[in-house]
């Protein structure tokens, strides 16, 4: 498949990072198109996680974090100073490796999000929490204990819910950091197809180091190392016909 | 490691190509000095090739479904498949050559050989060379074996025409005619395949399809 050239959803241009003295990412450029599953992957730190942290602006948090290049949300500039960071997290959502759920019920893990965006009402929250646990794949599985304890799920089933939670905010954006390195082969291919179905109406951005991963999921790849991307296409010709001989040897399992 | 388990392939696909190869240089001796023995041992070292063939395309199979190889691996898997079936059909087709040689050595002969040994030694080029382009993996090589099917294709419609001319003066030469004309169509027929692997072989290099274009 060709990328599509539409109007790009994410324009990250020259994006460097530094923590402290330490640069992560040198001078990153590449454009994330909507309804797309774009996959980010490379070996263990090389920069993955600091890379889409960036794009909802997590890094914010981490102490001696330096930026320099830009990243557009949609054409605007997502670290201008009039950005308002909290609705820019809202429609760029994240799901982590580890499914860290809240205290409260399933029922209340997926309408929490609903709730501080101001609805209360509770038919109009019963609504929100089926229809994102249906979409999650969830409903069916936990109808029943929908007010129960989120510790009896399967791990799988947390992360899903972790899904579930962050798709409850209608986000334009769901960025994955490595869903399923916690997760079984069974649970593993459950939210592969869930990433897949997703795209019909979200944009998702996928990180993994397992190539073969990247290669099922996703639309287009991009291929970091040592903080540089050094390739970034369709994934059918990042997984045939790479460029460079090191994206090469990354796909055929020769480094990482 | 996949990377052993492909020199292996490699290796083994050139010993089959090798056969093949000797296969229809013999078949074409054969024909020259009109010698039906010759041409019974090509037809018999055809079971050979099969074998070769069979044990190749379950090796491919295997690398792929335990290694599920990506990039150059995968295309590389995907052309010795390719490469494997035509070299098979090489050798088909020499076995068929053998067997007109068989026909021809009883009959009498239409005419003297003239564009025969030519046509012969280049298609027998093609081949080596197609290989070789496959052992190196040089694309270029591999795209100049399609220019030169095409002067084999040239010369087979020259070749039918004159012998067209000769059967309608001469129609008790029509049985000889025939099988000159079916071994004719063989051999050009190689010149194909060669050329068929070339395309192969660049797609393995380059990772663009130029077959059809």
């Amino acid at each position: 498949m060709q990328i599509e050239e539409k109007e790009p959803i994410l324009s990250i241009h020259n994006l460097s990072v530094w923590y402290g003295d330490d640069q992560i990412l040198n001078s990153l450029s590449f454009e994330v198109q909507p309804k797309q599953v774009t996959a980010l992957i490379g070996p263990a730190n090389c920069g993955k996680s600091t890379l889409v942290r960036c794009f909802n602006r997590l890094n914010d948090f981490t102490p001696n974090f330096k930026f320099s290049g830009e990243i557009l949300f949609k054409g605007s500039d997502m670290y201008a100073e009039k950005t308002d960071v909290t609705a820019i997290r809202k429609k760029i959502g994240m799901v982590f490796r580890k499914p860290e759920l809240f205290r409260y019920s399933i029922y209340e893990n997926v309408a929490y999000g609903a709730r501080i965006s101001g609805i209360n009402q509770s038919s109009q929250l019963d609504t929100i929490v089926e229809r994102t646990l249906q979409r999650s794949g969830l409903w069916n599985e936990i109808e029943s204990i929908l007010h129960g304890n989120p510790e009896q799920l399967s791990i799988g089933q947390r992360q899903r819910l972790c899904i579930a939670r962050a798709l409850a905010v209608e986000p334009e954006i769901l960025i994955f950091d490595e869903p399923c390195g916690e997760l079984d082969p069974i649970e593993t291919v459950k939210i592969e197809n869930l990433v897949r179905d997703l795209r019909k109406d979200c944009t998702l951005i996928f990180v993994t180091n397992k190539r073969r991963q990247a290669a099922r999921v996703s639309d287009v790849a991009g291929f970091l190392y040592c903080g540089g991307l050094i390739e970034f296409g369709t994934t059918e010709k990042i997984f045939t016909n790479p460029q460079d001989t090191r994206t090469e040897h990354y796909v055929t399992g020769r480094l990482g | 490691m996949l990377e052993n388990e492909i020199k292996g392939l490699q290796h083994k696909i050139l010993e089959m190509a090798g056969l093949a190869e000797q296969m229809l240089r013999q078949a074409i001796e054969s024909i020259l000095t009109r010698d039906s023995e010759l041409a019974e041992i090509v037809v018999a070292t055809d079971d050979r090739i099969d074998l070769f063939e069979n044990e190749i395309e379950s090796s491919c199979i295997q690398l792929i479904a335990l290694h599920q190889p990506v990039a150059v691996e995968l295309r590389f898997l995907t052309t010795a498949m390719k490469v494997n079936h035509s070299i098979e059909r090489i050798a088909d087709k020499s076995v068929a050559i053998a067997k007109r040689s068989i026909e021809l050595s009883e009959l009498p002969p239409v005419k003297p050989f003239v564009d025969l040994p030519y046509v012969a030694q280049v298609i027998q080029a093609m081949v080596k060379d197609a290989i070789d382009a496959f052992v190196n993996r040089n694309a270029e090589r591999a795209l100049e074996i399609r220019e030169r099917d095409n002067e084999v294709d040239e010369i087979y419609e020259r070749m039918l025409h004159e012998l067209l001319t000769i059967l309608s003066e001469h129609p008790r030469l029509i049985e000889s005619g025939i099988s000159l004309l079916l071994l004719f169509r063989h051999m050009e027929r190689i010149g194909d395949l060669a050329a068929n692997i070339g395309e192969e072989v660049y797609y393995l290099v380059k990772g663009d399809v130029i077959r059809h274009s």
